[in-house]
């Protein structure tokens, strides 16, 4: 189930959160762990009950690899175990997420026309497949103390970061989950972690999903963009992505704080930085991590000169560009974002006597013309969608972006209240405007859910948030008058 | 107590409360009529079809019903009423499927055993689509309406657009303004032109194909099919229901489309299969206006290829109550004969020659 769904708010996570608590009140640690292990598989088996066979099987795999490590003193059949712990798992990664995308491009290539086998991605498999690969290497690496298999569960299904991150590592969760001093309930983070949830719900449901509606517009629509909406469309990805992706992450730092549990920070409000390094130090900050750790270190990191350290550099992007999507348009994304991380390192001096605000408006701007590749359907429509913006043909915006932002709450409020007449006219450049000023401007929602203080104003903040965000889960669709 | 504490107390029983006045909110005044009928202080608005017709039908006070397509949509209820002195209410499904359109008509017939007329338009064009085809996606229709589910009603209590629907009637009342009336309900030929230079600016006529598309068995028995599960199962079920079906008369440029593809012949045997289903049925009254050529053949009276004006709604009205254009088991291959022979002879291009 989604975080921004009836079901998790009003029955899921309440129920949880007291089935934990109370097991824990009778020290019934294990029932209790027991117990949020299987509330997390009903999470994850309530999008499709068959991923449920899938992540369970992948978890005793890994669990008898480790198992098998912890026994056997042999360097060469742990070596071999690594091996095949890592090709397991990447190896059922491949074959759910890439071997339709292998296919066809084998089609392509050898004019040959194999079936596509359209298999369904289990969802989160790209995210616990990465915990499960760092358990095994760091098993190997004999990093891995005693673990039970029910915490071992416990920690890959753990429902907060199950689907969507953060890309939490086994030595951060597991132990909280043995610490008997966090079993009890804390209303100190409860009421913290229903603050944090209630402001990620918001930029997911409020700020995110409305942005989609015009990148959904601009993107099916986007032979007929002018220049000023190809402009807006692709800001409002931009928006879409971080507010949707960075909410959800505050949301599972809420919901881990609810249950005393603390995960890593995701996002260090990204678009605020000024270099392409510091915008990857800042965004998705657990996958740089896993990257950083298992792949461009075990490479030589920076320690073998200029060229390998390059060499390292693009192939990580590469991997994060395969790993984002089965699409080319994702290595493409990747592969920019790594070359432009050498360009500025290259030229590091000159791009550090340049003002501030112009290293900004670099770096934003890359970022917004590298997600066209990330959110376009191919290489050929975000070429086309590009061209649209630098066609400099300044036309009137369409009134189905100008739509997206006129909610009924606002039409409601112009209709019925006259001094607010010339509202609607504004609603998208009120919407762009506050949206920057948070992206540019506000804490980010770790910062605020540390510096909470329970008072008036944030139980008014936080109720009328959560009451917002549940009655936008729905809206009514418009049905088209086509041919009558 | 822990300040915290109550942080959460607070927080959660305010979000509580909140969202329980939203439910006595919307169980109260209701916008889409899923509880109940319309409190007589309430104003309301209809302009929702596909989600307010089902609450329309389940709880309004009526014994007659006009639905179908957009066909319908002009018809005024008032004159019905008149002429044939019942109490009636409109649900059109604008681009609706025969299934759409049945359904609808099961759900009142459920509801409601009052009823004594239903008036509905049998589109030509959609007599041969399959018995089950929807007009939408079918996830896009709001079908946690259609049901008596309880829970799933969740979507219809906590979704904003809707409560803002029921703010807009609260906003009616304290204005004084009047509910929307049946009449109205769904009408657009107030926002339309109708004129032969309309239509002539939207027909983009087709180039002449040699050919002669014939009716073929499967397709037969896919219109069988369809007018068997979504017109005449529910007549049969309700003989003590007038069913009042009618050919919408679409204009001569439709026809003129048909002939140039090459369905014109095989487009008059569908007509011809749905009349001899229809006509067997006694409480069927089925009237064509497929013979009124001198509204079809006069482009004034259209705003498009088929979509015709308010007058004409009012006419079939009174050539209905007249019993004019009905057709029954002796007369109507008397009719198909005529209207092949007029369709079939026509002189298409003459239509053409000055533009």
């Amino acid at each position: 189930m989604l975080f921004n769904s009836y079901i998790f708010i009003l029955v899921f996570l309440p129920i949880t959160l007291i089935g934990y608590f109370i097991l824990n009140h009778f020290h019934k640690y294990n029932l209790s762990q027991l117990f949020l292990l299987g509330m997390s598989l009903w999470f994850y088996a309530y999008f499709n009950i068959n991923y449920l066979f899938i992540i369970i099987l992948s978890i005793l795999i890994n669990y008898l690899i480790y198992y098998l490590m912890k026994k056997i003193k042999n360097n060469w059949y742990r070596k071999l175990l690594l091996f095949l712990g890592i090709i397991i798992n990447i190896g059922v990664l491949f074959y759910y997420k890439y071997m339709d995308f292998f296919i066809s491009n084998v089609n392509f290539i050898f004019h040959k026309d194999y079936p596509l086998l359209h298999i369904i991605l289990p969802l989160g498999i790209s995210f616990f497949t990465f915990q499960q690969l760092s358990f095994v290497i760091d098993s190997y690496k004999k990093e891995i103390p005693d673990y039970s298999l029910l915490h071992y569960a416990s920690f890959v299904t753990f429902f907060p970061q199950l689907i969507a991150g953060p890309i939490v590592t086994h030595d951060e969760l597991i132990p909280q989950f043995l610490n008997k001093k966090l079993k009890k309930i804390n209303w100190d983070n409860l009421s913290r972690g229903i603050y944090a949830f209630a402001l990620g719900l918001s930029k997911k449901v409020l700020i995110a999903d409305t942005f989609g509606i015009v990148v959904n517009y601009g993107y099916s629509n986007f032979e007929s963009l002018n220049s000023t909406s190809a402009i807006l469309v692709m800001l409002s990805y931009t928006i879409q992505i971080y507010f949707d992706f960075s909410g959800y992450s505050d949301m599972a730092l809420g919901i881990g704080k609810m249950f005393n549990i603390d995960l890593p920070q995701n996002f260090n409000s990204p678009y605020k930085a000024l270099t392409i390094n510091d915008f990857w130090s800042r965004w998705h900050m657990t996958l740089t991590r896993f990257f950083t750790k298992y792949i461009y270190i075990p490479l030589g990191g920076n320690r073998k000169g200029k060229f390998k350290t390059y060499r390292n550099i693009l192939i990580v992007f590469l991997v994060s560009g395969i790993w984002h999507g089965a699409n080319w348009t994702f290595i493409i994304w990747g592969l920019l974002h790594g070359i432009f991380s050498v360009i500025t390192r290259l030229f590091k001096n000159f791009f550090d006597k340049l003002n501030p605000l112009v290293n900004w408006i670099i770096t934003f701007t890359f970022i917004n013309i590298t997600w066209i590749f990330f959110r376009a359907d191919s290489i050929k429509q975000a070429l086309k969608i590009i061209n649209r913006v630098l066609q400099f043909n300044f036309g009137i915006i369409p009134e189905e972006i100008k739509k997206a932002f006129e909610t009924p709450g606002i039409v409601f409020l112009k209709n019925n209240v006259t001094k607010l007449n010339f509202f609607p006219f504004m609603a998208l450049q009120l919407f762009f405007i506050i949206t920057f000023f948070i992206i540019l401007n506000s804490k980010n929602v770790k910062e605020k859910m540390d510096n909470f203080t329970p008072t008036i104003k944030n139980i008014i903040i936080t109720v009328i948030l959560l009451v917002w965000c549940i009655i936008s889960f729905n809206g009514i669709s418009t049905f088209l008058y086509f041919n009558f | 107590m822990d300040k915290n504490k109550k942080f959460v107390i607070i927080t959660i029983s305010s979000t509580i409360v909140l969202l329980i006045l939203i439910i006595i909110f919307m169980v109260i005044i209701d916008p889409y009529f899923h509880y109940h009928k319309p409190y007589a202080w309430l104003k309301y608005n209809l302009y929702n079809q596909r989600y307010q017709n089902n609450g329309i039908i389940k709880h309004f006070d009526y014994n007659a019903i006009i639905t179908g397509t957009s066909m319908t949509e002009n018809f005024k209820t008032s004159e019905l009423n008149d002429l044939f002195n019942v109490n009636s209410v409109k649900v059109s499904f604008s681009g609706g499927s025969f299934k759409e359109i049945n359904d609808n008509l099961i759900t009142a017939t459920n509801y409601n055993k009052n009823i004594k007329m239903i008036l509905r338009s049998i589109d030509l064009y959609k007599i041969n689509e399959h018995k089950d085809t929807l007009s939408y996606e079918k996830d896009s229709y709001p079908t946690y309406l259609y049901d008596n589910n309880i829970i799933n009603d969740i979507k219809y209590i906590f979704n904003k657009d809707i409560i803002v629907d029921g703010l807009n009637d609260i906003m009616l009342t304290i204005n004084n303004r009047n509910s929307s009336n049946f009449d109205d309900y769904s009408k657009w030929y107030d926002i339309v032109t109708f004129s032969k230079e309309t239509v002539d600016s939207l027909y983009k006529r087709e180039s002449k194909q040699d050919i002669v598309n014939e009716l073929s068995t499967s397709e037969s028995q896919t219109i069988h099919d369809n007018i068997m599960q979504n017109v005449i199962t529910l007549a049969r079920e309700y003989p003590d229901i007038d069913f009042y079906l009618f050919y919408p008369p679409y204009s001569i440029y439709y026809w003129d489309n048909l002939n140039q593809q090459g369905n014109l012949k095989k487009h008059l045997d569908i007509i011809e299969e749905a009349t001899k289903l229809l006509v067997t049925c006694d409480n069927i009254h089925l009237y064509s206006f497929l013979d009124e050529y001198q509204i079809i053949t006069n482009l004034n009276n259209y705003k498009d290829v088929e979509h015709y004006s308010e007058k004409i709604n009012s006419l079939i009205l009174k050539k209905m109550q007249n019993k004019e254009n009905l057709l029954t088991k002796n007369n109507y291959e008397k009719h198909l004969n005529n209207i092949k022979k007029f369709y079939l002879n026509y002189d298409y291009d003459k239509l053409f020659k000055n533009s």
